[in-house]
């Protein structure tokens, strides 16, 4: 069964894009599964960039528009990924957000997982993203705008009764008791706490998911329980002195 | 940050493509999807331009 998943913030700048980009290559790569990555921003893409590549000659905006079939707007990563991009032209800002729920069923069926990098705030385009998901991961900061932003989107998931599979906690050093108190505040499980470390930023500069590029680093160990808690299976191919390492963390 | 690389990526020209709605069939679309996204060699669909040789 395909595996709808929206990655949202409330707050922008958190890291949500870095967070799908990363979930979405390592489905592919490391799980070996059928993965569609989606751009559901698109009034501020960024999801290509990401993943090395910025324009797009179609994308989820002309389709959206009802200028172009999903067939013309899927690109392949060398991960095996495919991805949906939006544009990042302000000629192609006027789309029909709605016309995602079909754009995702005509999907669906073909993929394991479906993973949407959603917009911030809980505007119109955000409730039409949310709408057609199945299950959310939810990406925030330990500082109050973050983790107030992400704690009304929980709500909203909650009523909207979806899934809410839990929080990434990202550019954070946390000890154990303060994530059980985000934990306990938000309702919702901690997925993993991604520390902020220089392999990070240098991931995005070279546009490739820090996973893949420095994978022994912290931010990667850290990153690969959160895999772990998404797809409930043991993270493939890691070294002993990894998981040694790991034990650690 | 590359200054030099972004400014460079932002003057690029990508050359829109000339859309045209297929107004495919159901069937006929599913049969394309099928194709564009089960083609493990991705022959069917754009490459993405990535530089890395993480995934060779």
């Amino acid at each position: 069964m395909t595996r709808v998943i929206g990655v949202l913030s409330g707050k922008g700048g958190v890291g949500k894009t870095t967070i799908t980009a990363n979930l979405s290559v390592s489905l592919a790569w490391d799980y070996g599964c059928n993965v569609i990555a989606l751009d559901a921003n698109t009034t501020s893409s960024n999801l290509g960039l990401a993943l090395g590549s910025y324009r797009f000659p179609v994308t989820l905006n002309d389709v959206l528009a009802g200028k172009a079939d999903i067939t013309d707007a899927i690109y392949a990563h060398p991960s095996g990924l495919k991805l949906i991009p939006s544009s990042s032209f302000n000629d192609d800002l006027k789309v029909e957000p709605t016309a995602i729920k079909g754009v995702i069923g005509s999907l669906k069926e073909f993929v394991d997982f479906i993973v949407l990098d959603c917009p911030p705030t809980l505007g119109k385009e955000t409730t039409a993203m949310i709408d057609s998901i199945d299950e959310a991961v939810i990406v925030t900061n330990p500082d109050w705008g973050a983790l107030l932003e992400a704690k009304r989107t929980v709500d909203f998931l909650k009523e909207s009764k979806k899934k809410v599979l839990g929080l990434v906690i990202n550019k954070a050093e946390l000890e154990p008791e303060e994530i059980s108190k985000i934990k306990q505040a938000l309702g919702v499980p901690v997925l993993g706490v991604i520390p902020l470390d220089e392999a990070v930023t240098k991931s995005a500069d070279k546009r490739v998911p820090f996973i893949h590029l420095y994978g022994r680093t912290r931010p990667s160990r850290a990153f690969k329980k959160v895999m772990e808690e998404v797809t409930g299976q043991s993270f493939p191919n890691r070294s002993l002195v990894e998981k040694i390492v790991g034990w650690f963390d | 940050m590359d200054f030099d690389a972004f400014t460079e990526e932002v003057s690029r020209k990508i050359k829109k493509k000339k859309l045209k709605v297929k107004s495919l069939s159901s069937k006929k679309q599913k049969e394309v999807l099928e194709n564009v996204i089960l083609d493990d060699e991705c022959t069917s669909i754009p490459q993405m331009d990535v530089s890395t040789k993480v995934y060779k």
